[in-house]
């Protein structure tokens, strides 16, 4: 007992300015937003310097809101049409397609997916937005084809942002698939081509059991990080049009920043965090329950 | 190379998967290279003559604002932050992965606890403590909230990287009596330095990317890159070849670094995200 006392001794002086750090700029903003979430703080005014414990006015406000309730049912489907479906679902396909094929495509076709994951979010949302806006080369190509254009971002901004985060995010799981799909033993997948299975069976039956712990990791760490989406979305769309795509972080910047509003603000960010909690949840209990 | 091709449709799939992601990034390119009138055609031609006409413009700064600063100021805080993830992470890796004690696993769960936060919920303390300690617009502050929102990425590769130095190597270091100092750096750093630049790399990357912190954050002195290009995109929208070729030299430092991090980021990703 002493000699581990002795070992967490020489432990602190590595450890201990990365967690003040984090406790400074992380944890501790966060657990500040827990407090203020229950205040009337706002960013000017009296209530700016003096803030009022408010109890749960700001929740009781929030929920009653069809604002809030609007972009909880937005970011909710923002995270499974783009992390959930989208990004795992095309990186897992990409990986498997990519599997065993030559160094070439390998090489190439990856450096082109994860050329998109490290264009900063700015770019990729102007990006998108040429493609899919009145003149854009979407329409352009569908006039070509001679179909009717539309201007996508107003017919479908959900649609769009859900699409830009696809081409953005991608990689990610592209690159965890990749690395999990290499360590499934090849003697399992050999077996079962032997038994006749199909391409499809062997990765459904065969492929899929193996790589479950990765898939539900995979899944948590691409819905924390889309339900923290903003910037790609701000600059696509603003949240607009008609708040077609005001997820919960940009309803929260438009409340704090635009109105002044940081407790109602910070009980939004609240909200955020409790629903990635319940993603959690739901993919660890899902790996605890299933076989 | 390859040991039994695989199904042959799905090769083809996957070339048409990496032509579809590859398009807006040459759409970008090809356009930024373009005069205006030309940029105005869409999709671009290819036909059309190549100019350098569009950066000429950017960097001539013929809209009256140089790009200059918000460049220089994404470097400063994306080199500065990168410098002090390395200094900070790379000890606490070391002290994770080659002398753990009981309950480690605890002190890396809280790491990467941490990575499991949308940031986006610490924004309005953040703006709060920055406005009321004098710091907003301040190149430092941004410094040090980049390396902490780092941090637990960092520290998380940085310690499967670290995992590979094999045990035996620093127990007969510690037998031939060498210091901490020697140790680091002649058995731990030339097995663990390509993964430690990786990790720089992915920081890099992540910081210069970043936007919603650095929009709330600064102004006028401290913008950068990214904010630069927001309002650029608003104010010269109508000059695509302009606004690609903006577009374009923001994206050339993180493409760069992505490239060069590429089999690495596999595995630290696996290494840290699968295990």
């Amino acid at each position: 007992m002493a000699r581990n006392g002795k070992r967490v001794l020489a432990w602190l002086p590595p450890m201990a300015p990365s967690v003040v750090l984090l406790g400074l700029f992380v944890v501790g903003p966060i657990a500040w937003c827990l407090y203020a979430a229950f205040t009337n703080t706002a960013l000017t005014g009296i209530a700016a310097r003096r803030p009022q414990f408010v109890g749960l006015d700001n929740f009781k406000n929030l929920f009653t809101s069809a604002d809030v309730g609007a972009s909880l049912w937005l970011t909710v489907l923002f995270v499974l049409g783009s992390a959930v479906v989208g990004q795992n679902g095309a990186g897992m396909l990409l990986a498997v397609f990519m599997q065993r094929r030559s160094r070439v495509l390998r090489g190439i076709v990856g450096t082109i997916v994860v050329a998109a994951w490290v264009l900063p979010e700015v770019v990729a949302a102007f990006a998108v937005y040429a493609f899919l806006n009145t003149n854009g080369t979407l329409n352009e190509v569908l006039g070509a084809l001679g179909l009717g254009g539309q201007n996508w971002l107003y017919t479908a901004p959900l649609f769009a942002v859900v699409l830009a985060n696809i081409w953005r995010g991608t990689a990610f799981s592209m690159l965890v698939y990749q690395a999990a799909l290499s360590e499934v033993p090849s003697d399992l997948t050999e077996a079962a081509e032997v038994d006749g299975a199909g391409p499809v069976r062997r990765f459904w039956h065969v492929v899929l059991p193996v790589i479950r712990r990765t898939v539900v990791t995979n899944l948590m760490l691409i819905t924390l990080q889309t339900l923290g989406v903003f910037a790609l979305i701000f600059v696509l769309t603003a949240g607009g049009p008609d708040n077609k795509t005001r997820t919960l972080p940009l309803l929260m910047y438009e409340q704090a920043f635009k109105f002044g509003q940081i407790g109602y603000g910070t009980a939004i960010a609240v909200v955020l965090l409790a629903l990635g909690a319940v993603f959690s949840l739901v993919y660890i209990r899902s790996l605890k329950t299933e076989v | 190379m390859t040991t039994k091709q695989a199904w042959r449709p799905w090769g083809v799939l996957a070339w048409f998967a990496g032509i579809l992601f590859v398009l807006p990034v040459l759409w970008m390119v090809l356009t930024s290279l373009h005069s205006e009138s030309d940029a105005a055609t869409n999709p671009p031609s290819i036909a059309a003559k190549l100019t350098f006409q569009g950066y000429a413009e950017f960097f001539g700064a013929t809209t009256g604002v140089s790009p200059w600063p918000p460049l220089l100021n994404s470097a400063s805080a994306s080199i500065g932050s990168t410098v002090l993830v390395l200094l900070l992470s790379v000890p606490a890796a070391y002290a994770l992965s080659i002398k753990p004690v009981r309950k480690w696993s605890d002190v890396l769960f809280f790491f990467l606890s941490t990575k499991m936060l949308p940031v986006v919920a610490g924004i309005l303390p953040i703006y709060l403590v920055a406005q009321y300690t004098g710091m907003l617009d301040n190149i430092w502050f941004l410094i040090l909230l980049y390396t902490s929102m780092n941090l637990p990425i960092a520290v998380w590769l940085m310690r499967s990287f670290l995992a590979e130095v094999p045990k035996e190597m620093l127990e007969a270091a510690a037998i031939d009596g060498a210091s901490l100092v020697t140790t680091l750096r002649k058995v731990v750093a030339p097995v663990a330095m390509p993964g430690i630049a990786a990790t720089s790399l992915i920081c890099f990357i992540f910081s210069w990317n970043e936007l919603l912190f650095a929009r709330v954050l600064t102004g006028v002195v401290a913008g950068t890159a990214p904010v630069f290009l927001t309002s650029f995109v608003t104010s010269q929208g109508l000059f695509l070849a302009k606004v690609c070729a903006a577009a374009t030299v923001i994206s050339l430092p993180v493409l760069v670094a992505g490239f060069t991090a590429q089999d690495k980021l596999v595995q630290g990703l696996s290494l840290g995200a699968v295990k």
